[in-house]
């Protein structure tokens, strides 16, 4: 196998050894209510990073997912704690869509490095998740809405999971079957280029940046109906837990190659792993440190390969 | 010929600060008609093809098409008539396939809401085999090389038949095989009644293809005829003719020490081969075409890239810079072509850039000294007339002249032994032109080993002692300034390698 | 808005936020404007001025780094453990902030020579440390009961200044001259506002901007000695917002978000407007979540002003 095709196909042996690898190791891993249970943990972090994968294939990035998430959830709380009902659900989107939006002005229309601006939002997003919740837990009562977003099942198959599959599939469909789609290929193959070509680089920006927004406001909502409560800190650390699947995907940081698909590979090789290290007993903060080491080392495994083909042509 | 042309320019005058890029040109494409442009580097070629895809508006004239007249104020009001331009700078996106490409912003779209790649690949695939381009619409551009990258930046071009095509210097990164196939493309584009513009350096390419031949010089129209009518002696004259007032006297090379020993150096295809002297106290022009090699060989000569064979001797010492820190260690200084983005810092002030390569000697163990860099910033900024406030604005207040003296003097500053530079005076005004001659003419008097790479050809017929003129990658030839003129110069970079084909 | 109003206003805006602030809490807190309350807020800001003098230098160079509430948590738990463990103070002092360089060392060597974005290299640092803090305490804080050690950054005095506020002097010292007047600071400016002008000049860009890293590897390891001596002992969350509040010095000091400009004498100003801010807010009871909102809506200002001022499109 060359350097290349191990860049290119290397996640899918990897998933593939890691899976084999749980299932020789721990019979708990291997019963099926196990693996089921993997898929409705890793709905939060699958739909964020299908938000992070349009984010970063068009160039650029979004540190605030986590913090917009926690934001969200906690005021989706409220709002349900509140007696608004079913306007919470508008409530709790229209907050992540907001700091979504602000986040696609800030980069475009203010030429500000994404970094820089997703990370305002992210400590604003923060600072409003722990001023709502002044530390306390936020409780609401609204089995209906927990049903919907997580508890509830159709077909055996539990919600949280069927809005990830969902979520899936619409997102699949269009990034890979709409002309919007593949023009966000365009602008991370080329900004340049797309400009000349006449495609709406601005506007496109605008859309995934607050779509992403929009999206971690379902996530939110998920993450305080499986446990039906909000916390200020319950998504944190998630845009690293995103970036993380995104680029273990194969998904190139810098923009223009990768897909949906490699990314929900990475995210059930995340899920996978988390999943098994707390059977086997690793403690979740000794996962954190080998997520950390696994995201630089894939990183930098893949600007490996990649120089090494652009020496070859 | 009685058919209205397809596309017509009438006095056509485009100015931007500082010059006149056209100057009143107009000129006619027929439908099926290949109508070859030439000129030297800087004639008004690549102006006039802006105007024409509506990048630039002109001060003056119109443009019509088949006899309506026309504004082209944005890039889609050119596509929209049926005007596609193929740049030298190619836009087709590397992460994506071919068929991607070619129908991008316009994908077959079935139900308006879902992309229908069965349609796209055929619709790509019907373009590819109109034109007999032997490519699947599948295959991703990465593992296309630079030539049929080329050959998709046209089919985009010609996704719905073009009235007019205009090629800007198409050939610049082909092999002669692709080259080949390039050629019979815009044959039979020619033979279905498209309008074609053929921009070019390549003499050859001219007489292979051209039905006419318009050639422009300093952005006037000079001469248009039909290409039977032209012979390579001739389109070589009606490219140049201006006289050159003064020549260098012309210094025997044979008395003067040799400072710089190039001895066969190559990088890749870009620089194949060099050898050359540069002397103590001459100014050795290195004339030739875009992408020839010069800034490739200045750049090796200076440490700024390596070279992958041959070596250099600096005043009889092996010579192998490993970075540009190495070269001025050496007294060896490198002025970059491009002022903007890689000869100054422009939000530094002039002091610091004019101080920037001499921080070495400007401090002691870490420490700099304030005092001096002043000084010496003063002192450059003196000797060559700096026209700024104060040495402490930021440099991108300064005029392009002003600029251009300060991306000098920061070299002059570390006192070389050997000077390399790059189009010293592009984009300066006629001024500051002179005031750089007479900078370069003092420095060869001095002692100072100069190399001088221009595309301009009086410019360098003027300051140069010798001249050396390369053509793809080497050295065509090393002449007397004295003896040489705009035709012998051109005839040499006109040069073509019979293995240029392995070359490309 | 115009440039040039943009640019003025950028100018003057830390020393404007700074007068309106000061003139604030003197009016709103009694408490504010005495030398005790000043004493006190010099030395609980003596971290965030340590590390935001760092940022200036990494962002100068076009970089960033979110690693650092995270590594300082990591350092001060280290630092902690070992003192725990019976090491003299000194020893695991120089220790620490040792492990502190070479933190920083490879971050920037991973940026430079991975030719990775320096913010997820540091953010997987972030992750890393998190996770290594934990590891190494459970998640409970350790006491360090060493008292010449605390004492010594806490309570002791030469020429009646805390020691705190005289190595933010040093540092500040040190890091003006180092950027004004040696060699090494002239061409983080040229590297930072041109990468290709500066090679092309001769300026060793990678090794420079490695050395940036190693640089604030040093002054977050200081950081971690004096925030772990002030607070007497190690955790892993011990300073929560001091990546922000560095990274909002920075800003307001007016640095460009895209390198080739900063100051250390503005970033010192921003730094104080933040320790105000901070000591303020805790005077007038304000709730401290809220904290991160006002700092987050300030940088949002203070970002957008940079951009107008240095004429993005908008």
């Amino acid at each position: 196998m060359t350097r290349a095709q191990l860049a290119n196909y290397g996640i899918f042996f990897a998933f593939a050894l890691v899976v084999i690898g749980m299932m020789i190791a721990s019979p708990a891993f291997r019963a099926p209510e196990n693996l089921i249970a993997i898929g409705r943990q890793v709905a939060v972090l699958g739909i964020a990073s299908f938000a992070m994968t349009f984010v970063i294939l068009a160039g650029e990035i979004d540190l605030s997912v986590g913090a917009v998430a926690s934001a969200s959830g906690v005021v989706t709380a409220m709002a349900l704690a509140a007696g608004f009902g079913p306007w919470a659900i508008l409530i709790g989107v229209g907050v992540g869509a907001g700091f979504g939006l602000m986040n696609g002005l800030l980069t475009v229309y203010a030429a500000v490095p994404s970094f820089i601006a997703t990370l305002v939002s992210f400590f604003i997003a923060q600072g409003v998740a722990l001023t709502l919740t002044g530390g306390r837990t936020i409780l609401f009562d609204a089995d209906w809405f927990r049903d919907l977003f997580a508890t509830g099942s159709v077909f055996g198959l539990r919600s949280a999971f069927l809005w990830l599959l969902f979520a899936f599939l619409a997102l699949w469909w269009l990034l890979s079957r709409t002309r919007f789609g593949a023009h966000v290929y365009a602008i991370g193959g080329s900004q340049p280029s797309s400009r000349m070509l006449g495609l709406a680089v601005d506007r496109i920006k605008l859309i995934i940046f607050t779509m992403a927004g929009a999206l971690m406001g379902l996530v939110g909502m998920i993450l305080i109906s499986r446990i039906g409560n909000a916390r200020s800190d319950g998504a944190i650390g998630l845009e690293f837990d995103a970036i993380a699947a995104v680029v273990i995907g194969g998904t190139a940081l810098g923009g223009g190659t990768g897909s949906l698909v490699r990314s929900l590979i990475g995210v059930m090789l995340i899920g996978v792993l988390n999943n098994g290290l707390a059977i086997l007993n690793v403690d979740f903060n000794a996962q954190q440190v080998i997520k950390g080491v696994l995201v630089i080392a894939v990183v930098l495994l893949d600007r490996w390969a990649r120089d090494l083909k652009g020496a070859s042509a | 010929m009685t058919a209205t042309p397809r596309l017509s320019l009438y006095g056509i005058t485009k100015r931007f600060p500082g010059v006149i890029a056209l100057d009143g040109v107009s000129f006619d494409v027929r439908a099926g008609e290949v109508h070859a442009f030439m000129g030297e580097n800087g004639a008004g070629k690549s102006t006039l093809m802006k105007i024409g895809a509506g990048i630039h508006r002109p001060d003056e004239g119109h443009i019509e098409v088949e006899g309506q007249r026309v504004a082209l104020s944005k890039p889609s009001d050119a596509t929209d008539l049926g005007i596609h331009t193929v740049f030298q700078e190619l836009t087709v996106l590397p992460n994506l396939d071919i068929g991607q490409n070619l129908l991008i912003g316009q994908e077959p779209m079935r139900g308006g809401m879902w992309l229908d790649r069965n349609a796209l690949y055929a619709d790509a695939q019907a373009i590819l085999d109109r034109l007999d381009i032997k490519l699947n619409a599948r295959t991703p551009i990465s593992k296309l090389s630079a030539g049929q990258r080329q050959m998709v930046e046209i089919a985009r071009a010609c996704g719905e038949t073009p009235k007019i095509l205009v090629l800007d210097e198409p050939t610049s990164s082909l092999g002669r095989q692709e080259e080949e196939l390039l050629f019979d493309l815009v044959d039979r584009l020619r033979a279905d009644g498209v309008g074609i513009v053929y921009i070019t350096h390549r003499m050859s390419e001219v007489f292979r293809l051209a039905d006419r031949i318009t050639v422009l010089r300093d952005g006037k129209h000079v001469v248009t005829g039909d290409a039977k009518d032209f012979t390579r002696e001739k389109l070589i004259a009606a490219m140049v003719g201006r006289a050159v007032d003064e020549r260098r006297s012309g210094v025997h090379v044979a008395d003067l020490q040799v400072a710089l020993r190039v001895d066969g150096l190559s990088q890749g295809t870009a620089v194949q081969g060099v050898s050359l002297d540069l002397h103590v106290g001459e100014v050795l022009g290195v004339a030739g075409l875009m992408g020839a090699g010069r800034t490739e060989l200045a750049r090796l000569m200076a440490g700024v890239d390596q070279a992958d064979g041959g070596s250099m001797t600096l005043f009889g010492e092996r010579f192998k810079p490993g970075n540009v820190a190495d070269a001025i260690e050496a007294g060896v200084a490198y002025l970059p072509e491009d002022r903007k983005t890689q000869g100054l810092v422009l939000s530094l002030s002039v002091a610091d850039n004019i101080a920037l390569p001499s921080l070495g000697t400007l401090s002691q163990s870490g420490w700099l000294s304030m005092a001096k860099l002043k000084a010496l910033a003063q002192e450059w900024s003196g000797k060559l007339g700096i026209r700024a406030a104060s040495p402490d604005v930021a440099a991108d207040t300064l005029s392009g002249g002003n600029q251009q003296k300060v991306a000098i003097a920061k070299w002059l500053a570390i006192t070389p032994k050997v000077i390399l530079l790059d189009e010293p005076t592009r984009g300066v005004d006629v001024g500051a032109k002179a005031e750089i001659y007479t900078l370069i003419r003092d420095l060869a008097a001095q002692g100072t080993a100069v190399m001088v790479i221009s595309s301009e050809l009086p410019e360098v017929l003027q300051i140069s002692d010798r001249i050396a003129v390369m053509a793809q990658g080497r050295i065509a030839g090393i002449v007397s300034a004295a003896k040489a003129n705009e035709e012998s110069l051109l005839e040499l970079a006109f040069t073509e390698h019979a293995d240029h084909e392995a070359a490309a | 808005m115009n440039r040039s109003a943009a640019k003025l206003l950028r100018d003057l805006m830390p020393y404007l936020g700074l007068i309106l602030l000061i003139g604030y809490f003197s009016l709103s807190s009694e408490f504010f404007l005495n030398a005790r309350n000043f004493e006190r807020l010099a030395t609980d800001s003596a971290t965030l001025m340590l590390v935001a003098f760092g940022m200036t230098l990494v962002i100068l160079i076009g970089e960033i780094d979110l690693s650092v509430s995270a590594v300082v948590g990591l350092l001060s738990v280290i630092l902690a453990q070992m003192m725990v463990a019976g090491m003299a103070w000194p020893v695991a002092m120089v220790l620490v902030i040792l492990i502190s360089v070479a933190i920083g060392t490879l971050n920037g060597a991973i940026t430079v020579y991975g030719q990775i974005p320096s913010f997820i290299v540091t953010l997987g640092m972030l992750a890393i440390a998190t996770g290594l803090a934990f590891v190494f305490t459970g998640a409970i804080s350790v006491a360090i009961l060493q008292y010449d050690f605390l004492d010594l950054f806490y309570s002791d005095q030469i020429l009646g200044l805390p020691i705190p506020l005289i190595i933010v002097t040093l540092a500040f010292i040190a890091c003006l001259l180092t950027l004004n007047r040696t060699r090494f600071g002239r061409e983080l400016f040229a590297v930072g506002a041109n990468m290709e002008a500066a090679r092309l000049s001769g300026v060793p860009v990678k090794q420079r901007k490695v050395a940036v890293f190693a640089i604030m590897g040093l002054l977050v390891g200081l950081g971690a000695v004096l925030s772990a001596a002030r607070l007497g002992n190690g955790a892993p969350g011990s300073s929560p917002t001091l990546t922000l509040d560095a990274i909002a010095a920075v800003i307001i000091g007016g640095a460009s978000l895209f390198g080739g400009w900063a100051s250390v004498l503005r970033t010192l100003l921003g730094a104080l407007l933040i320790a105000v801010l901070n000591n303020g807010m805790v005077l007038m009871n304000v709730n401290i979540d809220a904290q991160y909102i006002v700092k987050g809506v300030i940088i949002l200002f203070a970002v957008v002003l940079e951009r107008l001022a240095s004429g993005a499109r908008s």
